[in-house]
């Protein structure tokens, strides 16, 4: 049974994704009095690019080629280690913690960085340069938003982060975890280049940092980057709901019907992200990009609050 | 009793009342100066009574008088009374000359009486935290007289002072809090747990980490309303910027009344957490407070300035005094405050004249005063020998009996040191202020002062000069019992 | 009377509306504009008075609440407007450029003070389990930021709230530590606040009248 479910969260996880997206693209023309695309959208862009075969630059080496599959693959890891429908940990739960899928997301970055800079497009190396500036101003906070949940509960394992945040729903208005809360979604929204860092629906080429780096590809290589970065924003809201917000309402381990009904109950949790995330990008204007540091700096400081606030309180 | 103590506290209003009514700057100056006279009198009376029947306490320990808060009821009331008439004869010239406006000298009116009455009130409030109320609010009143003249600099000395003494303050009530948290297992009254007879009963019973914190942070706070080092820079600028008067007042009564809360937060300290801590406390402030000070002393251009960084070694004599502690030591710091304000009243009044007669703070451009100026060049002169420690005048005196307390407790390096630094300040400010008096170079643009307010202006410099020199050759038996009693209260 | 315990919900929300009044001070320290800056300083308030109403919940003290009100209407909604009215549009106030660091920089800074506060303020010193064992190293560190916010800033107006905010750090370390505080002599430290209050607005304006942009790099005619 253990396995099914390990099956059905990754699936949920690549067929999620794209309608995650969808479904705040869609909010977001309606805030702004438009009709916008159907949520299903994705999907058919994934089809059509699917569909396409990728014209490869002649200057790129195998690492442009094969990027995208290990882009693809480090998110699909991250996708069997988290809480996403099952509050115990599943069979391949074992190969990381919270921080060593924090290692796989940096791989995932990594390599899409080197991909970028291999086709010597200047677009790719702007991209590039500006993703890994920020991603080096993001991970000490990251660590330090990992902190203030394994104060809580001495660890570093997502189950248990879960299972204590659970057990004591007090820990959910500690300081510590506030904190931390308010400094993971600021992380989620950098990670996933929403308004404040970049506007995701923006196509002035200079000022793209997501997607410039993936601005070479084409065709099925193009639809993996895509899908990648969708379930990037998929498995961190899931994250941010399941480990942060609202620790309840995950099956275990052994029931089919328990992961089965997990699944609207986590569409119902994403959807209030994704609500959190709408009004965000509707009410703000993105940041000019040296003032990005202080946005992460904002987040570091809270995060390391949070981590000193633990220091006087404990559950 | 309480009649009395309302007789301390209120009168110099009186001023503020006369100035509402429509009074001119010489109405307000004489009233002021009666409501002085009154509280004085009435201060002396408070001493002998407490002196005789011992304490008194009244409205549930928020007026509580003991031998302590009669002294400084008797230094203070006695500072308004030589600045009070030195404001008459200044602001009256002031006014005559157009250099201050009429609404100008309401105010300075109406701001000094608040400050002196909020001064002698802190001395009478047995609640510590009433008495942080009452010094902050004397703190605001004479950063309004600093302010008064609204030229740049004022302005500047004026914002400096009451940005930096308010942020002080501000720690004093973090201090005021922990005491008050440290009384926590007392079974007490809220009022009672910040009152001083109650809590220095009970100080034994305190909890000593939080009153640890608490005294540090007291030093630190009304430290700065005293001027401690390095929390001391605004000091300089204020006293020198201010109306000479008003120099007067902060330098010989706010910073005696920011002493005498440190003096309180001592002995509490001392008795529950022994006399080594509260006195490396003060040590440390104070001989980094005599130390800053005379240094500036000695290359010091602007004569005001000089006599504020003189009041600001004073201060550090006077905690280097508490720390060293004993009756002697006590006994040394409260004749030092009371010399102390006594001679810097004179010298501020007299530098007054010099301000109005030279029209300039320069040390460098007033020469000679004792031929143009006689009585203004004769009493600067006596009276910077006075406050730098010269026999016959009464700091001598009490200088001898810190530097002895320094000895009896087997301190000899630190007492050494002491002296060696109170030589520096003695060269220091006598080299100044004789050249000034004696030297030669041109004469005052105006003479001041002129003859209608001759008498006015002479008579605190002459009072104070006299009152300097008997007090130096001779302690008053009465005196002796007051500050015998004020040391006992502490002990 | 027993203490507030950290566990209770009064604990818990005045745990809370003590870390935002935190957060509060670091959105005064890192904001540019005047504007936002003293609204910050409102909204703080406001989460100060708050916090006030909670212990005044808990104890059930009309003394508090009558402080709690106090509060709202003085420091939340008084202090903000005047100081909007009086000297940022008169004075026509808009960006702060008289930073003597970067805003990062102190913001870094306000992070150690943070820090620095909590290892001063050891927790063996407050009995555990106790909501004041955890609001007042985050009041000490609201006092510290509120003294960094008067250093890092040298126009007068900005000093002015530095300074206020520091007085909210002290008050917060009050109602928390000291629910009992004697009420009069709390009436006393308001009047006493809204004089100085009142001072300080008088001299800003008088500053700026004189000098061209009252910041405290001008002020450096007394020296030594």
């Amino acid at each position: 049974m253990p396995v099914v479910l390990q099956v059905l969260q990754s699936l949920t996880v690549l067929v999620g994704a794209p309608l995650y997206v969808g479904a705040i693209s869609r909010a977001e023309s309606i805030v702004a009095s438009k009709r916008g695309p159907s949520v299903f959208q994705p999907y058919r862009d994934l089809a059509k690019l699917l569909r396409k075969g990728a014209s490869v630059s002649d200057q790129a080496s195998w690492v442009y080629a094969g990027a995208p599959f290990v882009v693809f693959a480090c998110y699909l890891t991250v996708s069997v280690i988290v809480p996403i429908i099952t509050s115990q940990p599943l069979p391949l739960a074992f190969l990381a913690d919270l921080i060593g899928g924090a290692f796989v997301l940096g791989l995932a970055a990594f390599t899409m960085a080197l991909a970028a800079l291999d086709t010597a497009s200047p677009q790719g190396g702007l991209g590039a340069s500006r993703a890994t500036w920020m991603g080096s101003l993001v991970e000490p906070a990251l660590i330090l938003v990992f902190f203030t949940v394994g104060v809580l509960s001495a660890s570093d394992n997502p189950y248990l982060m879960n299972h204590a945040v659970r057990s004591s729903p007090y820990a959910l208005v500690l300081p510590t975890h506030v904190l931390g809360t308010l400094a993971f979604f600021m992380l989620v929204l950098v990670e996933n280049g929403r308004i404040p860092i970049e506007n995701p629906s923006g196509s002035i080429e200079i000022s793209m940092i997501e997607e410039g780096r993936v601005t070479e590809y084409s065709g099925r290589h193009y639809a993996l980057m895509r899908w990648a970065s969708w379930m990037k924003l998929f498995l961190l809201s899931s994250i941010f709901m399941n480990v942060f917000v609202i620790p309840w309402g995950l099956g275990n381990a052994h029931s089919l019907a328990g992961g089965l009904l997990a699944i609207p109950v986590l569409a119902g949790k994403l959807a209030l992200c994704g609500l959190a995330i709408v009004v965000i990008d509707s009410s703000f204007a993105k940041l000019r990009f040296f003032r990005i540091a202080e946005f992460l700096g904002a987040a570091f400081l809270i995060a390391l609050v949070g981590v000193i606030t633990s220091y006087v309180v404990s559950v | 009793m309480t009649a009395l103590v309302v007789l301390v506290v209120v009168p110099p209003l009186a001023s503020a009342l006369a100035v509402a009514a429509g009074a001119r700057a010489r109405g307000a100056g004489n009233v002021l100066v009666a409501g002085a006279l009154v509280s004085f009198a009435s201060a002396l009376v408070m001493a002998v009574r407490v002196v005789g029947d011992g304490h008194f306490q009244a409205l549930g320990g928020f007026v509580y008088v003991d031998a302590l808060s009669a002294f400084f009821a008797i230094t203070v009331s006695g500072v308004v009374v030589l600045a009070s008439l030195g404001s008459a004869a200044y602001l009256r010239a002031e006014e005559d000359s157009g250099e201050l406006s009429g609404f100008q000298v309401r105010i300075y009116y109406v701001f000094f009486a608040v400050f002196a009455s909020g001064m002698l009130a802190s001395f009478v409030a047995g609640n510590l935290g009433m008495l942080w109320v009452l010094i902050e609010a004397s703190t605001l009143a004479s950063a309004a007289l600093v302010g008064l003249e609204a030229r740049a600099p004022s302005l500047e000395a004026a914002w400096k002072y009451v940005i930096i003494s308010s942020f002080g303050v501000t720690i004093a009530l973090v201090a005021t809090l922990f005491l008050f948290y440290s009384g926590s297992v007392l079974h007490l009254s809220s009022n009672e747990r910040l009152t001083w007879p109650y809590l220095f009963a009970h100080a034994h019973a305190l909890a000593p980490t939080s009153l640890r914190l608490a005294f540090l942070l007291a030093v630190i706070g009304y430290g700065t309303k005293v001027g401690l080092v390095p929390m001391h820079t605004w000091l300089p600028d204020a006293h020198s910027e201010a109306p000479s008067p008003a120099s007067a007042m902060l330098s010989a009564g706010l910073l005696n009344t920011g002493m005498y809360a440190i003096i309180r937060y001592q002995a509490i300290a001392r008795a529950t957490l022994g006399p080594r801590y509260p006195s490396n406390v003060l040590f440390v402030f104070g001989f980094a407070t005599i130390f800053v000070g005379v240094l500036f002393m000695v290359r010091q251009g602007n004569f005001k300035r000089m006599f504020a960084y003189s009041s600001v070694e004073h201060m550090g004599i006077i905690s280097v005094a508490l720390g060293f502690g004993g009756v002697l030591g006590l006994y040394g710091a409260l004749l030092q405050v009371l010399y102390h304000a006594i001679g810097k009243a004179v010298l501020f009044l007299s530098s007054g004249h010099l301000v109005l007669g030279y029209k300039t703070r320069e040390s460098a451009k007033v020469r000679g005063v004792l031929g143009s100026l006689p009585l203004a060049g004769g009493v600067l002169l006596l009276a910077s020998l006075a406050v730098a420690g010269s026999p016959p005048f009464g700091v001598f005196l009490s200088e001898l009996t810190i530097v002895r307390a320094g000895f009896a407790v087997s301190e000899p390096l630190l007492a050494g040191f002491f002296l060696l630094l109170l030589v520096i300040g003695f060269v220091a400010l006598t080299s100044t202020t004789l050249t000034m008096a004696a030297g030669e170079g041109p004469g005052p643009v105006v003479a001041y002062p002129r003859r209608s307010g001759r008498v006015l202006a002479g008579v605190p410099l002459l009072v104070g000069l006299v009152v300097l020199v008997v007090l130096g050759l001779w302690v008053p038996v009465g005196l002796d019992h007051l500050l015998m009693h004020a040391v006992g209260a502490l002990r | 009377m027993q203490s507030l315990s950290s566990s209770s919900i009064d604990g818990t929300l005045l745990t809370l509306s003590s870390v935002g009044i935190l957060l509060a001070a670091f959105a005064c320290l890192g904001s540019k504009l005047f504007n936002r800056y003293v609204a910050y300083y409102g909204f703080q308030s406001v989460l100060l008075s708050f916090a006030a109403a909670v212990v005044a919940y808990h104890y059930d003290s009309a003394e508090l609440w009558a402080l709690a009100v106090i509060t709202l209407a003085l420091k939340g909604i008084a202090i903000p407007v005047a100081t909007q009215r009086l000297l940022l549009h008169r004075l026509d106030l808009k960006r702060d450029v008289a930073l003597s660091t970067g805003l990062s920089t102190s913001l870094i800074v306000g992070a150690l003070l943070t820090a620095f506060a909590y290892l001063v303020i050891e927790p063996a010193d407050l009995p555990h389990g106790v909501v004041a064992a955890s609001v007042v190293p985050l009041s000490t560190a609201v006092v510290l930021l509120g003294g960094l916010a008067m250093v890092v800033r040298r126009h007068t107006v900005a000093q002015l709230i530095g300074w206020l905010i520091t007085e909210n750090g002290v008050f917060l370390g009050a109602i928390t530590l000291v629910a009992t505080f004697p009420f009069i002599v709390e009436a006393g430290i308001f009047l006493d606040l809204v004089a100085a209050t009142l001072i300080m607005v008088v001299f800003v304006s008088g500053i700026t009248r004189r000098l061209a942009e009252a910041t405290s790099s001008e002020l450096r005619g007394l020296q030594g």
